[in-house]
């Protein structure tokens, strides 16, 4: 069964929404479903840092820009 | 140390909530505190911190003051060509004859990191690029340095505090660095770092004082254009390549910045 998360895109959608992702997905796959740039943002499931090649596991997935201003 | 006079009428605000004291305030007079940048995040930091009379107060930063900074570097007004840590400690001096400002003009690098930082019990990182903030977390996990992160980019903002070993440090979180510093070419609403700013101060003065719970595990996210602030939940990550279970990086080595 193909796990179903939700994920919070910040600034763009911090409300979250829920997302049926292919069963085998790697979070690489996941911002390509959801067109976002792999070089710009970190990703967290559940708060805990995930490599972009790994398996997406049910969770709360957050996206945020990787920002270095000061 | 015994408070003064002057000193009691000065911080009377701070004095007077029994949560701070007089002793709260004497911790802060005694700290020493180490602000890494002076631009944006710096300013309203060392702007706050010399108010509550943070006793050593160290700035570094190798940047003259341009014309195209004071759209949001609120401490260096009328300093234009002047380098930048001398137009702050100017206005700390100004501001709390308490405080005592050593300047460095110079930029933060693998070959001076652990000597600057040893010589102060916190650090602030308003720097304004992934290598410095990657040097700054790195050195100061493995010196045990608590450090207060905040960067900014347009209209958005991040801020968290590090206690090395305690809750996540940023590499747990941003484990390799992306390739590039947009934010240099992307802009920056000037209001943006004094939001940022005020939280890192703010951050600092609570851990220093010891007031509060710190802002460890937890990220504040905000976005000015939304108007939201929102509270994003970090873990350590155990593969951590500086504070995980089996470190890679167990000295600073210029190769890794």
């Amino acid at each position: 069964m193909s796990p179903q998360v939700e994920v919070k895109i910040f600034p763009e959608s911090p409300e979250g929404q829920i997302i049926d992702v292919p069963d085998g997905a790697t979070y690489e796959d996941l911002l390509k479903i959801l067109d976002i740039n792999q070089e710009l943002v970190i990703l967290l499931n559940n708060g805990q840092a995930v490599p972009i090649d790994g398996t997406v596991d049910a969770g709360t997935i957050t996206i945020l820009r990787a920002i270095s201003g000061g | 140390m015994k408070l003064t006079s002057d000193q009691k009428e000065r911080y009377a605000k701070h004095i007077i909530m029994k949560s701070m004291g007089e002793e709260g305030q004497k911790l802060l007079l005694e700290s020493r505190v180490l602000c890494v940048g002076s631009g944006g995040l710096g300013s309203p930091v060392i702007q706050y911190l010399a108010a509550a009379g943070i006793g050593t107060l160290g700035i570094i930063d190798d940047d003259v003051v341009e014309i195209s900074n004071l759209q949001r570097q609120v401490i260096h007004g009328g300093n234009l060509g002047k380098p930048k840590v001398e137009s702050a400690k100017e206005f700390v001096e100004r501001l709390n004859p308490d405080v005592t400002v050593v300047a460095y003009k110079m930029r933060m690098e693998p070959g001076n990191v652990e000597e600057l930082i040893s010589d102060y019990d916190v650090v602030v990182d308003c720097s304004d690029n992934f290598a410095t903030r990657y040097l700054l977390n790195d050195a100061c996990v493995l010196h045990n340095k608590p450090l207060f992160h905040g960067s900014i980019f347009m209209f958005e903002g991040q801020v968290m505090t590090i206690l090395p070993h305690e809750g996540p440090c940023y590499r747990c979180i941003f484990s390799t660095s992306p390739s590039t510093d947009a934010a240099r070419t992307a802009g920056v609403m000037g209001i943006l770092p004094g939001v940022i700013g005020t939280m890192q101060a703010t951050e600092v003065v609570k851990y220093i004082s010891r007031l509060g719970k710190p802002l460890v595990g937890r990220m504040i996210y905000y976005d000015a254009l939304g108007m939201r602030f929102d509270e994003i939940t970090v873990n350590k990550n155990p593969k951590c390549p500086v504070c995980g279970d089996n470190p890679q990086i167990t000295s600073i080595d210029a190769e890794n910045y």
